[in-house]
Order: structure tokens, then sequence, then C-alpha cells
């Protein structure tokens, strides 16, 4: 549940932010192209990494053993 | 030629297309036109003299006027230096100085400028001497009236002694001692003059020796220093006076004192004259200095004009000395009526250069224009990519490796992300990377005026690459929240920590461990685990598959775009024996491994993954039992396998084979092109520029060429998937570093409650983390991030074998000097 809502919020996020450098730099549509490619890049690729660690998280085989005098 | 000609193009992706260009340009506009193509920057000339030796060329004469010019500007420049001026950045810029004008401008100067010196050192050089002679003549002259007064003393009193006695016999002695024998009398020569103090000592011995001891040499010292007429430096110096007898002595003497280089000056023995002579010579030193000092205000007034013009001039030298290289590159046309350009251009460059080019025939008064003329040829044309100051960094990165080949795929795009991206899955800590971006938002801040100024090497650096590094310290910033650690410290910062204990006692915290009570920490890596016994463990094996996973993807993007370039260029072959066996190898088996990492963290099995994929290759067909992750699994392994073992021979075999026929094919209806070429109106450039017919077809080499390229990538993708596990490594450097900084350095100093030792530890904290985190790190992470672009990216699909755009540019002209 909580993976396909942080999914969702990625990925309005990443719509967000393409419509702010269409709006904010809108030069041509060879340029705005560039933009597009870049934003989704980094949406992605920031996305991935979030999904890997929450992945690995959700069902842990190794739980957290306190050291002595915590 | 390429697909996607009706799908709008992306900036950046492929280079600008290019075009052949020939112009024909009129003798009158030549000049004018070379300039104002200088002042727009869009033009590569090609040198069709390139025969040609230096001296041959049609402008050599030019260029040497202008090599004499940069010469005399070189001499302003010194002159300048040397009397502390600098030239004004920047004058007034006034177009079209004659270049002859300024030619007879400059001798005038330089010659003016030599006479002035010369004349200032002739004066420097008198004023030098004459005060020698003053201080010479004061000092011997204080040495002769002393000693006469001492000798009038002596004889006074020896008169009186002899008075005294006055017996009648002492007469006779009285008048034989009276008569003296001119003949017997000796006269006594002397020389004064100036000897350099570290040398008297020399002097004198050597003139005792040379004289065998018959002279008399009296040296008083010069209290401050003189400048030296010869030399013309400061040097403390010795008055001297040798009395000698006899001519050979004399010379003696003179020689040695031209040895010494110390200076003989006349001495008169006379007191008035004395008197007479220094009065002279103060009136003449008087004299001097104001003629000096006019001399000396002229000169700076002649510089400071100088200095004014100075960048104009340089500048303007510099343009014209190009201009002259870049028309010796034009070939002269049989009439000599104009000149033959032949150079590359941005397509999209055309208008600018046309309106250009009609704008120089307009200036200068041409009845005939420039002829634009675009060729056909088979030439691989310059790559030429349309950057910003953001963009050019990293496309500078890519460049350093190869520069891309004309139209294909530039990994510059996705580097622009991907790049920062590696570098902080490496560095991941958001407050070293928000350290790092305050550091590069003073660069980019003081932007405008460290661009104009002169850096050093380093800093040049670092300015170059500060939207790079800025990139880095935002993606910094992100995974530091992800691998939650700040200083290496977790913050609970979106939400309640996963984790909690057994039981309301929490007594087998230290041995079970804690169990996980509440949803999964929704941001990042749960805070509870720093400093826990099983944190290595967990993060280990959590960073260990993203490296995977993140490499998979970054190796698949490289072998898509490899696609995208084949489709650009129709090269079906590319596709369909190159790219897809790609494709299918890679997936089939680290794309595989991606998803069983991905299914055992959703399911949560205890599957090990090792098992599973050093078994699918030892024996596909055994049952696997525990380390089942889902149903069907044993097929999929061996549908997978034989995918992977099919993938090989097709990478391999067909293409050499399909090459060869191709050839053929080409090769067969070769003997129809030609009669096609002679029956058309023969433009002899394109006969030249396309390619000779006879293309080398050899089989064994294109086949032992197929067969590195399989090989590489088989065993390249093992070793590229496992050379992503750096990203592990570096990572797990980074945080144990910062770890023990916190707990060894700071919480130490804090624990001892001292506040000296507290603030010997938090000093001591920041320059470690400043030295090692945020310098070595850095540059650590992003060596390896570079690595893992250059080779494990780029060689999936980037043959980076073209050469860069060089327009004739003078704005490139200042930078290269510089």
């Amino acid at each position: 549940m909580g993976f396909l809502v942080t999914t969702l919020i990625f990925s309005v996020i990443a719509v967000i932010a393409s419509l702010c450098t269409r709006i904010c730099c809108n030069r041509g549509p060879s340029a705005n192209l560039l933009h597009l490619t870049l934003v989704i890049t980094a949406t992605v690729c920031c996305w991935m990494m979030w999904a890997i660690v929450y992945l690995a998280q959700m069902k842990p085989l190794i739980v957290p053993i306190l050291s002595e005098g915590e | 030629m390429g697909g996607g000609t009706h799908r709008p193009t992306m900036d950046l992706l492929r280079s600008e297309p290019m075009q052949l260009v020939q112009l024909i340009i009129p003798i009158e506009s030549a000049h004018r036109s070379i300039s104002y193509l200088g002042d727009l920057g869009f033009f590569q000339f090609k040198d069709l003299n390139s025969e040609k030796s230096p001296f041959q060329r049609t402008y050599a004469t030019q260029i040497k006027r202008c090599g004499e010019m940069a010469r005399k500007l070189r001499f302003f420049k010194e002159q300048m230096t040397k009397a502390g001026l600098s030239p004004w950045t920047r004058s007034a810029m006034s177009d079209d100085v004659d270049l002859d004008n300024l030619e007879v401008k400059h001798g005038e100067l330089e010659a003016e400028l030599l006479e002035m010196n010369a004349n200032h050192e002739k004066l420097q050089h008198s004023y030098n001497e004459l005060i020698e002679y003053k201080l010479v003549v004061q000092k011997a002259g204080e040495f002769f009236h002393s000693a006469q007064s001492i000798a009038a003393a002596k004889q006074r009193e020896v008169e009186a002694q002899q008075r005294g006695e006055g017996s009648i016999d002492s007469p006779l002695l009285l008048e034989q001692e009276m008569v003296t024998d001119p003949s017997k009398q000796v006269k006594l020569g002397f020389v004064t003059g100036l000897v350099p103090r570290e040398k008297s000592l020399a002097f004198e011995r050597i003139l005792f020796r040379a004289t065998r001891g018959n002279v008399f040499l009296k040296q008083s010292v010069l209290e401050g220093s003189v400048t030296d007429p010869a030399s013309g430096e400061k040097a403390e110096k010795n008055v001297f006076v040798v009395f000698y007898s006899g001519e050979r002595a004399r010379n003696k003497i003179v020689k040695i004192c031209e040895a010494f280089g110390a200076n003989r000056y006349p001495f008169i023995e006379d007191l008035s004259k004395q008197f007479q002579i220094i009065t002279e010579v103060s009136g003449r030193l008087e004299e001097l200095k104001t003629t000096i000092d006019v001399g000396l205000v002229h000169q700076t007034n002649l510089l400071q004009t100088i200095a004014y013009h100075f960048e104009q001039w340089s500048h303007l030298v510099k343009k014209e000395k190009s201009i002259y290289h870049t028309l010796s590159m034009l070939s002269i046309d049989v009439t000599k009526k104009c000149l033959v350009a032949e150079g590359w251009c941005p397509v999209f460059a055309t208008n600018k250069i046309q309106n250009v080019l009609q704008r120089a025939t307009v200036d200068s008064n041409s009845q005939i224009g420039t002829i634009f003329h675009i060729l056909q040829t088979k030439e691989s044309p310059p790559t030429y990519f349309q950057t910003n100051k953001f963009s050019s960094a990293f496309q500078e990165i890519v460049d350093a490796y190869g520069i891309a080949k004309y139209q294909e795929a530039n990994p510059g795009v996705f580097t622009i992300i991907t790049f920062p991206f590696l570098f902080a899955v490496m560095f991941g800590d958001w407050g070293h990377g928000i350290c790092l971006f305050l550091a590069t938002s003073y660069f980019i801040i003081k932007e405008k005026k460290f661009s104009s100024q002169k850096l050093g090497d380093i800093t040049e650096m670092i300015f170059g690459g500060r939207y790079v590094i800025m990139m880095m310290a935002l993606f910094s910033i992100y995974t530091g929240l992800i691998y939650n650690e700040f200083f290496s410290v977790p913050f609970e910062l979106f939400g309640p920590s996963a984790y909690g204990c057994r039981d309301p006692a929490c007594r087998d915290a230290s041995t079970a461990g804690l169990v996980k009570v509440r949803a999964t920490y929704p941001f990042g890596v749960d805070p509870k685990w720093h400093g826990t016994r099983s944190e290595l463990p967990f993060l280990n094996s959590l960073k260990m598959k993203m490296s995977i996973l993140l490499g998979v993807a970054q190796m698949n993007l490289g072998i898509i775009l490899s696609y995208f370039n084949a489709k650009f260029s129709g090269n079906e072959l590319n596709i369909r024996y190159q790219f897809l066996p790609q494709m299918i190898f890679l997936n089939s088996l680290f794309g595989y491994l991606s998803l069983l990492i991905v299914v055992k963290w959703c399911i949560g099995s205890q599957a090990d993954l090792y098992h599973v994929m050093i078994y699918m290759f030892l024996s596909p067909t055994d049952d696997l039992g525990e380390n089942q992750l889902f149903f069907g699994q044993k097929f999929l392994q061996i549908v997978l396998l034989l995918a992977a073992l099919v993938a090989v021979p097709w990478m391999l075999f067909p293409k050499p084979f399909l090459l060869k026929k191709q050839h053929e094919e080409r090769h067969r209806g070769q003997s129809y092109a030609l009669l096609e070429n002679s029956l058309d109106e023969s433009d002899e450039m394109e006969v030249r520029h396309g390619s000779s017919s006879h293309e080398e077809f050899e089989f064994s080499e294109i086949f032992v060429h197929q067969l590195i390229h399989t090989i590489e990538f088989v065993l390249g993708a093992v070793s590229n998937t496992a050379s992503y596990l750096r990203l592990w490594a570096l990572s797990l450097a980074h945080s144990e570093l910062s770890s023990v900084f916190y707990d060894k350095v700071l919480l130490l100093a804090w624990g001892f409650n001292n506040i000296f030792i507290l603030i010997i530890g938090i000093f001591v904290f920041i320059c470690a983390t400043v030295g090692v985190l945020l310098v070595m790190e850095t540059l650590s992470a992003f060596l390896h991030a570079l690595r893992l672009h250059w080779v494990e990216f780029q060689n999936k699909f980037y043959e980076g074998d073209g050469y860069k755009f060089q327009p004739f540019s003078f704005a490139s002209l200042d930078a290269e000097d510089e």
C-alpha cells in the first residue's frame, strides 16, 4: 500500500516538474524534449533508489540487534 | 538517411547537421568577409594550401607584418611593466582602425621610446658619475686638509726645536739640510677614486704586492650607498687615495683600478679650486636631476597613452594575424580575381552566414557578391553540439573520452543526470551534500566576477565544473536522506521507525533483536539500524543488490541507445544481429537476477540467490526445492538459459556473412554507377569528394572484429555487472569513515566534559571531514562514477571517433591566448 501511494506521489512530482520546466524555460520543441528527458530521467533514478530501499525493508530477513549498552 | 525526421529532434542528442560549403569570394571583399565570418564564428575553414610551406602562401608578407607589430606590442608591454603601469582592460573599442596607420604609429612610438630610454641611460650615467666625483672631492679634500694640518703642526714643532737649539756650528748643518737636491727630490703622485667595499681589502693587498710595497693607500668609508654609474646599482664604496712614485707604478695602479671596477677621478690639491669644483658639480647635479625628472614624466605620459590603447591594439593585431592566416588557407582562382574557400558550417547557420557575406560585399563596395555553394561529400563532418554554460561541463566530460562520431547518440544527455546520481549513490550523506552545495553556490553566485578573472589551475577546474558539482550536491542530499545519514547520524524525519521491542521489557534487544511492529519506514533506511550489530549485514545486502539493479538498468539504457543509433543510420543489420541478441543475452542472465532480487524482497523468502544463479548453469534441470520463488521458475530458467546460449552465435555469425553479401551486391552495381557519373555534368568537386569506389573488404578482418566484439560483450556482461559493485564499496567506505569521525572524534571529545578538549575535538572533526570526506571522497566518487560512465555505460553503444568542430572565431582567439 505504502509502496503504491509513494510511487504515485513520485509520478505526480514528475508531472509537476515537467510542467514547471515547460512554463519556465520554453525554448522550442527540441529544447523542451531535452528538458523533459532530463526531468524524467532524474525522477526515474530517484524513484528507483527509493523503491529499492523500501522493498528491501518490507519483509526483512534480518532485524536490528542492538549493541550492548543501548 | 535517418528516421525521425517527422518527429521533433532532441537538443544535444545528436550533433548538429553540418554541410560542406564552398565560398567564392571576390578579392576586394575577401578581408572584410573573413573578418565578419570570424565575428560570427560558425565556419571552419579547410586548408586548401596544405602542401605549400608557410613562406609560399599568398599572404606571408602580411603575416610577417602582423608578427612585427606583435613584437612591438610585446616591447610596449615590457616597458609598461617596468614603469609599473598595466594596460586598461577593454578600453574604447573603435571600429575600423586602419592597420597601416597603426603600423606607422607603432613604429613611431617604438622609436620614441627607444630614444627616450637611451637618453635616460646617458643622463643617469652622467648623474651618477658626478655624484661620485663630488664625494671623492669632499672626502679626499678632508683627508688632504687634515694631513696638511698635521704636517704643518709637526713642521712648526721641528722648527721650534731647531730655533731653540741655535748653536754656532748648527747653521752649517741647517744650510746643508736646507739645500735639497732637486734631482733627488722624488715627486709623489696620487690617484683618487672609489672602490666597492667588498673588494677594498683585496684591492689594498694587490696594490701592495704589485708595487712591492712602494705605495701608500688611505681609504675612508662612505656612509650610505652610491649608485655605480656603470652597473646602475647601488653599492657601498670607499674613497681611496693612493700615493705612488714613478711612471711604472702609475700604470700598474691604473690597471688594477680598472680590474677592480674602481672609478678614478682627478683631484686638485688647491683648496680654493676644490670649493669651486664642488659648487660647479652641485649646480650640474641639480640641472641633471631636473632633466632626468622631466624625461621620466614624459616617458610615463607616453606609456600611459599606450596603456590606454594597448588592449584594443593587441586584440586588433591578433585579429588581423588570424584573418591573414585564414586567407592564406584559401586558394586563388586562376584569374586572380577571387578566392575559393571551403569549409564546414552548421546547417542552421546558413542564413546567418549568407547575410554576413552580403554585408561584407556591401561594405567593401564590391560589384560582385560572394557565391555560397553547398558541396556533396562522403567525408565525415565534424561534430558540433550547441551547449550552454550548464551542459557544456557535462559535454566536456563525455568529450574527454572521445568526441562523438557525427550524429551518433550523445551520452551527454543522460550523463547530465546519471553522473551526479551515481556520484551521490557513493557519497550519500545529506550533511556533506549541504556543505558541497554551499561551496559550489559561492562559485555560481560570483560567476560573472570569476569568469573575467584569471584563476589558478585548480580553481579554474572547480569553477568550470561548478554546475556539475551543484548537481552532485543536490543528488547527494537526496541519497543522504535515503541512507538516512547526516554526518553519519540518522534522524527520524519521515515518520516513526518500523522496529520496536518484542516485549515491553525489551530484554532480548541485544540477542534476538527488535521486530517489525509498524509499517515500513516510508522514506529511506530505518533510523533504528544505525549502530546495531546487524547493521552491516543488512546494509551490505541492500547496497549490493541496489548496485546490481542500477547497473543492469544503465547497461540496458546503453543497449537501447545503440538501437536508436542503428535505427537513425538505417543499419538494419545492427538492429537484428546485434541489438536483439545483446538484449536477450544481458536480460536473460542479469535481468533475470534483478527480477529474482525484487521478487525475493516482495515475498520475503529465504531463497539463496547465489545458489539459484549458479545452479541455473550447472544443473538447470534440478529441482529448486527451498529456493523456489515462484511457480514455473525451473521452466523459465531453462528457457532463459537456452535463449542466452542461442544469443551468442546469433551475435557472432550472421553479421559478417551478410556484410559480405552486401558488399558483393554493391560491387556488382558499381560498374553501372560509374557510367551514370560520366553522363552527368561532372562537378569536379563531386568526383573529388566521392570516396574511392573500391572499398576494402577483408572478410577475415570483419569476422575477427565481430568475434572480438562478441567475446567482449559476453565477458563484459559479467564483469561490467560486477564492476557496478563499486557503488556499494564506496558508499560503505564513506559511511564508515563518517561514522568513525563522528563517534571517535566528536563524541569522544564531548565525553570529557572539558571545553578545551571539545574545541580541539570540533576542530579536528572539521578538518577531517573537509579533508578526507569532502575533498578526497568527492574526488574518489567522482572518478569512479566517471569510470562507470566511460566504460560500462558507453561501451554498449558509443563509438566516439569523431572530430570536434573548430570554427574560425575571434572569441576563441582571446581564450586560447590566455
